[in-house]
């Protein structure tokens, strides 16, 4: 479905990805892993359209990203949670949302997501008037995957949601995740919490300085020695 | 100094107030959506103000409905402007603001010498049907300026129904917030700094219909104009409708307040000095956000 | 590698020291060399705060008229002479633009320009409005006049050429000071506060302390021109010093040249010199502000497609050639193998 294909990225004068690939297939949940400042947020931000590449294509579908504005790629299903979730701070859930089904493809669909999206995450139901801003992480978290869910997304690319989030909250963002999935999202999850992404994704890719170092089952990975090393150990 | 001058004085503050408020309302929010600032707000509210003026004085045309010819005239001027070139300068990435602030310099330059050239330096002033004042109690209101209070403040209202709950309102707070993540929304950025410029604009071409009944025109009267707008983004905070409205009237009741104590002239110091005041007292309402950006 | 540079400018300097010696140039040709000279200059002053530490005033003639003023009155008061008596106008007024500073630094930028910009009103109104400031004489809106002399210790003389070399003297000084900025460590910091105040503030150094001192650089230089012109005409007028024009035409010649280099001030103020002068020469009186038009197109133009100024737009170009190529080089390295690994 995601096709990415030796893409590098420059940051001015910095080169911060060297020719990263990888193929996300439809019903899958593709983790992608690294350490800090490995690439992932890069990669996940060139997938989406807010940064352009220097040479390499992105493909969705079949259709090359590069000739699309960026406001115009998440309508071809393609839909990302921003790292820090980045939600509007001065509005409220509703209006998230609200913000979420802007498009001319979403906001027929409008009332019958929200109503999925109440259902998914009751608190927020609740909640909806208060200010984003005012928002626990675990539940920004949780407005951020709701707010992209109202995209009426094909694929949906998470940028470490578990950044910043007790373990409990964390259990229940990847819980959620699963069970987007199951309803038959694709899922492409950028993650530095190893563990708890290798343990719900199909397959995953690692990258370390802008390049691939590693890849397969995410079950292979689990049980691969030098990865638990390098990794493991820290998570 | 009588009460009742003083009460004069007052109600004449707020009546004018409004108007600066609603002034004060377009550069705000186009200050607050993209921050763009606009040096030569005050000159198209001068251009504005002569189309005002030859339509009513030569066409017949009763002057608040010039409204309706400046706002399409300002409105389409600030499409092209958005479009053409503010778009390309904010896109542009590194210190956007630096330039806009330049280009709207000259063309603050270029259109008060245009206009010098085209219309000389004379004042002009014209005659509507709406002259003449009002009694209330014992207070006279000038009927010209109380209509302008009363369809600026409308104007202020319908700004504040349409930012508050129409789409197109959410997606102008929404990329004011957070530009990016707004376009990952399918929010097309440029449209909305497209359509909040032609805001900026047409409140501008509506103040210069406003104006014209009680205000006279010459090629630098934008100047006062736009010095005022500008303390009022300062004082209400960018983007802020209430708050813009508020600082308007304070504006105006500080400058006929002093106006009937030592002039008007040299009401046009306090003026200064409350600007000063608010650079000293409230700089962190008006202090670099390092997070915008 | 870096003697090079020196030559060509080192050549300029001596074709411009011997200009007058060689040729013989008339009175009124003298004049526009002078005043060519003195806006090069004072765009230039305005480089050090606008340019190189992004502090971008409108009001530049605040700083230009009081040196003038101070300078003048110290001569004809104080009996102090005038190459001290820019110095010390130069320095009071340096001290004045940190004081006003101060409280405008903080501002967000926008309203840093507008406060000095509302300075600048706030000043010509008060000169133009009173006859004495302080117990002194100043001339109100007449301004200040005292007659011109044959004294050269005192910085009068009759015939134009000494001034000529006084003023290209300050303009060397001024683009030596310049260029200590482009290579310095403080110089540095001045321009990251410009490139990004916050990323700046993390350097570990004091912004507010290096705003002040740019600005006291830059008004010191700033004033010193006004005191120059002061004793060049004998005259100070107060709504041409404290004007919105001389300002505003100052900023352009430096943005329009390139505001962030040693030589943008320079050409720009020549260029924009030279248009000004020909368009008042040729235009029919009629068309009164046809000059001051011109400037304001001139400068959108600019920004437009110029952005940054003459100057850093041809550097740019070399830039974008070098980028283009190496983007080529990089799809012949992918072009070969490339597609995802299975």
């Amino acid at each position: 479905m995601l096709t990415i294909n030796q893409i590098h990225v420059n940051y001015g004068s910095f080169q911060a990805l060297d020719g990263v690939s990888l193929q996300v297939n439809q019903g899958e949940i593709v983790a992608l892993l690294g350490s800090n400042g490995a690439g992932k947020t890069t990669t996940i931000n060139t997938a989406s359209g807010v940064l352009k590449p220097l040479t390499g294509s992105v493909t969705f579908k079949g259709e090359e990203l590069s000739r699309y504005k960026l406001h115009d790629i998440s309508t071809l299903g393609l839909v990302q949670v921003p790292e820090g979730r980045k939600l509007f701070p001065e509005m409220s859930i509703y209006e998230n949302l609200l913000i979420g089904s802007y498009s001319k493809k979403a906001r027929p669909k409008r009332q019958e997501n929200l109503d999925m999206c109440f259902e998914l995450f009751p608190k927020l139901a609740e909640r909806r008037k208060q200010a984003a801003g005012s928002l626990s992480g675990g539940e920004r978290q949780m407005v951020a995957i709701a707010r992209a869910l109202m995209q009426c997304p094909e694929l949906l690319m998470l940028d470490e949601p578990s950044l910043g989030l007790a373990p409990v909250i964390v259990d229940q963002v990847f819980e959620t995740i699963v069970n987007i999935n199951k309803r038959g999202m694709t899922i492409l999850l950028v993650e530095q919490n190893v563990q708890s992404s290798l343990e719900i994704a199909d397959r995953a890719y690692v990258i370390e300085t802008g390049h691939n170092v590693m890849e397969g089952a995410a079950g292979d990975l689990l049980r691969d020695e030098s990865l638990k090393a390098a990794y493991l150990g820290l998570s | 100094m009588t009460v009742s001058i003083l009460t004069q004085a007052l109600i004449d503050g707020i009546l004018i107030g409004g108007v600066y408020a609603v002034i004060g309302l377009g550069l705000s929010l186009a200050y607050g959506v993209m921050g763009v600032v606009n040096w030569a707000h005050g000159e198209v509210l001068m251009v504005s103000m002569y189309i005002s003026y030859y339509l009513t004085k030569f066409a017949g045309f009763d002057p608040y409905l010039t409204a309706l010819v400046n706002i399409l005239v300002l409105g389409v001027v600030g499409f092209i402007l958005q479009k053409y070139i503010f778009n390309r300068l904010i896109n542009r990435g590194k210190a956007a603001w630096r330039d806009i602030l330049l280009f709207t310099a000259g063309m603050s330059m270029a259109l008060q010498a245009l206009f010098n050239l085209l219309f000389g330096a004379e004042v002009k002033s014209v005659e509507t049907r709406y002259s003449g004042m009002l009694e209330l109690g014992n207070m006279l209101v000038s009927v010209p300026k109380l209509i302008s209070f009363l369809l600026a403040a409308l104007c202020c209202a319908g700004l504040y129904v349409f930012i508050q709950k129409s789409e197109m309102g959410r997606a102008l707070r929404a990329t004011s917030q957070d530009r990016i993540t707004a376009q990952l929304m399918s929010i097309n950025a440029n449209l909305v700094y497209c359509v909040a410029f032609v805001i900026s604009l047409g409140i501008v071409g509506l103040s210069g219909a406003l104006l014209t009944p009680f205000y006279s025109v010459n090629p630098y009267v934008g100047v006062s104009f736009c010095f005022k707008a500008f303390i009022i983004v300062a004082m209400g905070g960018k983007g802020n409708i209430p708050g813009a409205m508020l600082s308007g009237v304070i504006i105006g009741v500080i400058e006929k307040l002093g106006g009937a104590m030592v002039g008007d002239n040299l009401a046009q110091i306090f003026i200064f000095v409350l600007f000063i005041l608010i650079l000293l007292v409230k700089p962190e309402g008006i202090l670099e956000k390092r997070v915008r950006g | 590698m870096k003697q090079k540079k020196w030559i060509l400018p080192v050549i300029v300097l001596l074709a411009a020291i011997l200009l007058p010696v060689v040729f013989h140039i008339g009175l009124s040709n003298m004049s526009i060399l002078i005043s060519v000279l003195l806006y090069m200059y004072w765009a230039s002053s305005w480089n050090i705060m606008g340019g190189y530490t992004g502090l971008f005033s409108l009001g530049n003639g605040i700083y230009i008229g009081l040196g003038a003023y101070l300078t003048g009155c110290l001569f004809v008061y104080a009996n102090l002479t005038p190459y001290a008596g820019m110095l010390v106008a130069a320095l009071l007024t340096g001290v004045f633009s940190i004081i006003i500073g101060y409280p405008t630094f903080r501002l967000q930028s926008i309203f840093y320009s507008l406060a000095t910009f509302a300075l600048l009103g706030m000043m010509k109104i008060i000169f133009t409005n009173f006859q004495t400031i302080f117990g002194v004489n100043v001339g109100g809106s007449n301004g200040f006049k005292f007659s011109p002399g044959n004294d050269p210790l005192n910085m009068q003389f009759s015939s134009k050429m000494p001034y000529y070399y006084i003023v290209l003297g300050m303009l060397v000084a001024v683009l030596l000071v310049s260029h200590w900025i482009t290579r310095s460590k403080r110089g540095f910091y001045f321009r990251a506060i410009s490139a990004n105040e916050g990323a700046a503030a993390s350097l570990g150094v004091s912004v507010l302390s290096l705003k002040m001192q740019a600005q006291f650089i830059s008004a010191f230089f700033s004033a010193m021109g006004g005191g120059f012109y002061c004793m060049f005409i004998s005259y100070v007028d107060p709504s041409k010093m404290f004007g919105v024009e001389l300002s505003i035409n100052v900023m352009i010649m430096c943005v329009v040249g390139g505001a962030n280099t040693l030589w943008g001030p320079v050409i720009g103020a020549g260029l924009i010199y030279t248009i000004n002068r020909i368009v008042t020469m040729y235009a029919p009186s009629s068309l009164n502000g046809l000059a001051t038009l011109i400037s304001g197109l001139i400068l959108m133009i600019c920004v437009f497609f110029l952005p940054g100024g003459l100057i850093p737009f041809l550097a740019d170009e070399r830039e974008k050639r070098a980028m283009s190529r190496r983007k080529a080089t990089l799809q012949k390295q992918s072009g070969g193998g490339g597609g995802i690994h299975e």
